[in-house]
C-alpha cells in the first residue's frame, strides 16, 4: 500500500482510538493530578474549552490511553503483534501506579489497539505506521492551536456527557 | 531539497534538540522556564545517547533524569517561599 | 522516511517550546516532543530492548512533566534577584 495513505489511515483510527477511551474512562470530568488543573484552566484563560483543558491536561501528566496507544504499536513493531501489545499493556499498569493515578485507562487503550493492528495487518498497514500514525495524532490534538483542539474535544465530551462540572 | 531529508537522522534531530534546548537555557530569565528547558535538553541527551547504540546508559539516564529535575523544582519552590515570606515581613514592620 | 517524518515534529515542537509565551504552553509542546522522541527511538532500534527503551524514557518524562506542572501551579510568579 501506498506509504502516505496508510500513515493517514493509521493515524485517523489511532486518534478515534485514544480520544473514545480517554472520554468513556472520564478523562474530561475532572483533573486527575494537580498539573492538569493548572494546564487546564491556562487553556481556558486563553480562550478554550474547560473540559478539553482537563483532557489535554491528564495526557500530559499521567500515562492514558495515548501512552497506551504508542508503546504498544512501538512493542508490536519489535516483540510481534500479539506478544509485544501485552508486555506493553503490563508496563504500562506499572507506569500508571508509578505516577499515582488509580486509572486503567492506558491498559485499556493499550489492548484496544493490539487488537486494531492485527486487523489491520490484513490489509497491509504495519506497526510502524501506527507508531508514526500516532504522534501525527497527538501533535493534532496539543501541537497546533490548543483553544480549538479544546473546543472539539469539549464537544466530544458533550456529546458522550462526560463534560466538566467544575468552572 | 530531497538531499537535504536524507540528514535527518535521530542523531541530527537529537543534537538538534540539545542545542535548542542550551540556547532556551542561556536566553531565558526566569528559574521556571530554564527547568522547562532542562527537560528538553535531557529528551535530545537521551535520544543521543540511543543513537550511539548504548542502550544500557540510556536506561539508567532515563530512569536519573526525573529525579534531578524534582531536585531543583524543590530548590526553586522553596527559594521563592521564603523570598515572598521576606517581602511580606518587611510590608508587615511598615506598618508596625 | 518514517524516520524523517517522526524528526521533522520532533524539530518543530522543540522550536515551538522555545517561542511560546504561557508556561503551559510550554508543557504542552514539551510532551508532544517527548511522543516524538520515544516513537524515534523505538523506530531506531528494532530489537525488543528498543520497545522497553521506548517506554522507560516516556514513563520518565511524563513523571517529569507531572512534577514540573505541579511546581507551575505553587510558584505562580518568582522573584528573583536581580544581580
Amino acid at each position: 500500500m501506498n506509504e502516505i495513505i496508510a500513515i493517514i489511515i493509521a493515524a485517523v483510527l489511532s486518534w478515534i482510538n485514544f480520544v473514545l477511551i480517554d472520554t468513556w474512562m472520564g478523562l474530561p470530568e475532572q483533573p486527575g493530578v494537580r498539573g492538569a488543573d493548572v494546564i487546564g484552566r491556562s487553556v481556558k484563560r486563553r480562550g478554550g474549552d474547560l473540559a478539553g483543558g482537563f483532557f489535554q491536561g491528564n495526557i500530559v501528566c499521567s500515562p492514558d490511553a495515548s501512552a497506551g496507544t504508542l508503546l504498544a504499536s512501538a512493542a508490536c513493531y519489535t516483540i510481534g503483534t500479539p506478544e509485544g501489545g501485552l508486555i506493553a499493556a503490563v508496563l504500562v499498569y506499572f507506569g500508571n501506579r508509578l505516577c499515582a493515578d488509580p486509572g486503567y485507562a492506558g491498559t485499556t487503550g493499550a489492548l484496544s489497539i493490539t487488537c486494531i493492528i492485527f486487523a489491520a495487518s490484513y490489509i497491509g498497514i504495519g506497526p510502524a505506521d501506527f507508531i508514526v500514525g500516532m504522534v501525527l495524532a497527538i501533535v493534532t490534538i496539543q501541537g497546533l492551536h490548543h483553544p480549538l483542539a479544546s473546543k472539539l474535544l469539549g464537544r466530544i465530551a458533550e456529546k458522550m456527557g462526560r463534560h466538566t462540572k467544575l468552572t | 531539497m530531497y538531499p537535504f531529508l536524507d540528514l535527518i537522522t535521530l542523531t541530527t534531530v537529537s543534537v538538534g534538540v540539545l542545542l535548542i534546548g542550551t540556547a532556551g537555557i542561556i536566553l531565558l530569565k526566569k528559574p521556571m522556564d530554564k527547568v522547562i528547558m532542562f527537560a528538553l535538553l535531557q529528551g535530545g541527551f537521551i535520544g543521543l545517547i540511543v543513537s550511539a547504540k548504548y542502550l544500557d546508559v540510556a536506561v539508567a539516564a532515563a530512569v536519573f533524569d526525573p529525579i534531578s529535575t524534582v531536585i531543583m523544582l524543590i530548590a526553586i519552590t522553596k527559594l521563592d517561599e521564603i523570598r515572598k515570606k521576606k517581602i511580606k515581613s518587611q510590608e508587615d514592620g511598615f506598618f508596625a | 522516511m518514517l524516520i524523517q517524518i517522526l524528526g521533522i515534529i520532533v524539530l518543530l515542537m522543540a522550536l515551538r517550546t522555545l517561542f511560546a509565551q504561557d508556561r503551559s504552553e510550554r508543557m504542552l509542546y514539551l510532551n508532544a516532543m517527548s511522543f516524538g522522541i520515544a516513537g524515534l527511538m523505538a523506530l531506531y532500534i528494532q530489537t525488543p530492548f528498543g520497545a522497553i527503551i521506548a517506554i522507560t524514557y516516556f514513563i520518565a518524562s511524563t513523571i517529569s512533566s507531572n512534577a514540573i506542572a505541579y511546581s507551575i501551579g505553587r510558584v505562580k510568579n518568582e522573584i528573583i534577584l536581580d544581580e
